[in-house]
């Protein structure tokens, strides 16, 4: 009884304590924006490097790039500017002539190997002249055809699920020049699908190269 | 009395292209995300409508008169601070193109004359002046007015009233007050003037009290415009000292470009994927400008064209050397060039020619006609704000309208949620579609109280590779602003969380 009332004296005093010292409203500044000029364009050198540095990624003797010269098929099958086979041609460039651009919104490009690879790594070149970052970058593997059973996510930055193949954890990133390299793990399929819905510049979809690191099973 | 048919087949073809020309300007208004200098105007005029008055600043805003000007037309519209929208000033812009081009077009029905008709159908299609005529910024009103006072000054040589040398003056002065590049116009102008004075008649007929009218009207107009009709008597001095600023801003002041940039915009070229050329119409200005030269002697019309042809290549050639060098400055003398382009093919339509000077006429003005309609698809609609687009300069990604996307389904979920908004030139246009917001902060570099806010958009240059360790907890989300100008928008996980659960792609 005695230590319950200590107890309860104490507390009482902690309230008394808190109660007294001196709340006040957090001031957040809200500076309004200076009328500024027409704003310089921005060019960047074309091979400008970022920070971050490429992931290294152990893979075992004989993987190779299994996608080299593959036919590629797409969501947008009659791309608005370039071939789908420039995707896997090896050239990286990402000036007028080597890339293809498909339409806007939510399109995809898919890699059939032709046989069930283990594969190690997917590396992507979107259009990377100009600083941007693409959105809803999604990469499967699975060996149906359609996508529609078995399907493995080895990369998903589409952190509010707008393109209904669930919600990604993945960052989006900046293009560069070094391409995006995502690691699969020695997944094993026959089909890679790759999506994005648009850029930061616009709505358009861009590829320059895709390659897929594995070898067969 | 019946109108003569004859006339009324003018008419009738001028009405057609001036109903074309706005058809175009119409629909093309929605279609380009708006340029920071637009954003930048349009906040200015928005202030005006709600507080009355327009802050000038001499080193780095223009005249009053646009503000003044779209202010009251849009008051007249039934429109008010509230309700002010980008689409209602464009539309204002589009307005005073079309105000030119129906001048031009009825004065070529009136006289029946082919070189003004042609003319003003070229100015409607022509791609580069439709995207600038829609554009909110000086440039459309700018160079209607610069182009009226050009051929009224044309007409004055031989032919001039008090009235009209008053009227001349108003000009002038709106036109100063309008832009503070109109001393370039006017030193354009007394170059073709002086090259085109005939023998003996240096001055025409502009006499001192006609002279001293117009220099009257000239100043009073400008200084009525400076002081906002007699109320900012400040205005005065900083109108004087603007001169001054943008003397050093020819230098270049990050925009500084080469000689043959102009050239190069309108030669053809691909990007993107894209062809782009407005080469013809160049050529055609250019040959136009020619002809007018070469027959200046044969009479008071033809010497009213040549002032107007040296005129317009005179003020491209000053903008070409000044290293400070924006696509919209040469709106003006490629509506020079429009004219020109209608006096050349009515200049071979009167040839006498083996196959006729009128085929020749037709050919040439198919194929720039042609030229035109081809353009209009990827210039003002499919990549109407697209990088590739040459026509643009440091234009708003369409990219950006994702960011004013995800910052409506915040607000829908946390409507008093605070945001800052971290970039050197302050993320314009954002800004104006954030204007009724009262809890956003605009900032060059990032305050040391970033973590206080709900929701931060960042230029990703000011961040670099890792996340600020303040913002540790944030979802993050890349978005475009212009070519190379990211932004990172960070929120706050709770937020983030209800937006998803509030959207109609549950994870």
């Amino acid at each position: 009884m005695k230590r319950i009332q200590i107890l309860a004296t104490i507390a009482a005093l902690a309230a008394s304590t808190l109660a007294a010292e001196e709340m006040t409203e957090l001031q957040i500044e809200f500076p309004p924006p200076m009328l500024t000029g027409t704003a310089v364009a921005v060019k960047l050198p074309h091979l400008e490097p970022l920070n971050t540095p490429a992931p290294t990624i152990m893979v075992p003797e004989g993987v190779t790039n299994v996608a080299a010269g593959l036919e590629v098929t797409s969501s947008d099958d009659f791309p608005i500017i370039g071939d789908l086979d420039l995707i896997t041609d090896g050239d990286k460039e990402s000036e007028e002539g080597y890339y293809v651009e498909l339409l806007d919104g939510l399109q995809w490009i898919q890699l059939d190997l032709g046989a069930e690879h283990e594969l190690y790594a997917v590396a992507i070149w979107h259009f990377h002249t100009q600083r941007r970052a693409y959105h809803d970058v999604i990469v499967q593997i699975s060996d149906d055809p359609e996508f529609k059973e078995g399907v493995v996510t080895v990369f998903n930055n589409d952190h509010d699920n707008s393109s209904g193949l669930g919600k990604g954890s993945n960052n989006a990133y900046i293009e560069t020049n070094k391409g995006k390299v995502i690691a699969v793990g020695g997944k094993k399929a026959r089909y890679v699908r790759l999506y994005s819905a648009g850029n930061t510049s616009n709505e358009m979809n861009h590829y320059c190269e895709v390659e897929v690191f594995g070898r067969p099973s | 009395m019946a109108v003569p048919r004859d006339r009324l087949i003018w008419f009738s073809w001028a009405a057609f292209l001036l109903t074309g020309g706005a058809v175009l300007r119409f629909a093309q208004i929605p279609e380009r995300a708006l340029h920071s200098d637009e954003a930048v105007q349009a906040f200015q005029t928005w202030r005006l409508l709600g507080d009355g008055v327009y802050d000038y600043s001499p080193e780095d805003r223009h005249g009053p008169v646009l503000y003044l000007l779209s202010a009251a037309a849009v008051t007249l519209g039934g429109v008010d601070a509230d309700t002010l929208s980008a689409l209602h000033l464009r539309l204002f812009s589009a307005l005073c193109g079309l105000a030119l081009i129906a001048a031009v077009l009825g004065w070529g029905a009136w006289r029946r004359d082919w070189a003004w008709l042609l003319g003003g159908g070229l100015i409607a299609i022509a791609p580069f002046v439709v995207c600038y005529q829609d554009f909110y910024i000086q440039e459309s009103l700018f160079a209607s007015l610069s182009i009226a006072l050009a051929w009224g000054v044309a007409i004055s040589r031989d032919r001039l009233s008090l009235s009209g040398a008053i009227a001349l003056g108003a000009c002038a002065g709106t036109l100063l007050a309008t832009k503070e590049t109109a001393v370039l116009h006017f030193g354009a102008l007394a170059l073709a003037w002086g090259l085109t004075v005939p023998r003996g008649s240096a001055t025409g007929c502009w006499n001192p009290p006609r002279v001293a009218a117009a220099t009257a009207a000239a100043v009073l107009v400008w200084l009525l415009w400076m002081t906002q009709g007699l109320r900012r008597w400040d205005g005065l001095g900083e109108g004087l000292s603007a001169f001054f600023h943008y003397i050093s801003r020819a230098g270049g002041a990050g925009h500084a470009k080469p000689f043959a940039y102009y050239f190069s915009l309108f030669w053809p070229q691909l990007r993107g994927g894209v062809w782009w050329s407005q080469v013809g119409l160049l050529g055609a200005g250019l040959a136009g400008g020619v002809v007018a030269w070469l027959r200046r002697g044969e009479g008071v019309g033809a010497r009213r064209w040549a002032l107007l042809a040296v005129f317009a290549w005179a003020l491209w050639w000053l903008h070409s050397v000044i290293p400070y060098k924006t696509p919209w400055l040469v709106l003006t003398p490629t509506i020079g060039f429009c004219l020109l382009a209608g006096y050349l093919l009515s200049a071979i339509g009167h040839l006498r020619l083996r196959v006729g000077g009128w085929v020749v006429s037709l050919v040439l003005g198919g194929l720039l006609v042609g030229e035109a309609v081809r353009g209009w698809n990827p210039a003002l609609f499919r990549y109407a704000d697209d990088e590739r687009n040459p026509y643009l300069y440091s234009h708003t990604n369409p990219g950006f309208r994702r960011l004013l996307n995800r910052l409506d389904d915040i607000y829908r979920v946390e409507p008093e949620a605070t945001l800052a908004v971290v970039q050197p030139e302050y993320a314009w246009p954002l800004p104006w579609h954030l204007r009724h917001r009262e809890r956003v902060g605009y900032f060059s570099t990032p305050p040391e109280t970033l973590a206080q806010y709900d929701c931060v958009v960042i230029d990703a240059r000011l961040v670099g590779a890792e996340t600020p360790p303040e913002l540790d907890g944030f979802v993050v989300e890349a978005h475009g602003l212009r070519t190379n100008v990211l932004l990172f928008l960070y929120v706050r996980e709770a937020i983030w969380e209800a937006l998803l659960a509030a959207s109609d792609h549950p994870a």
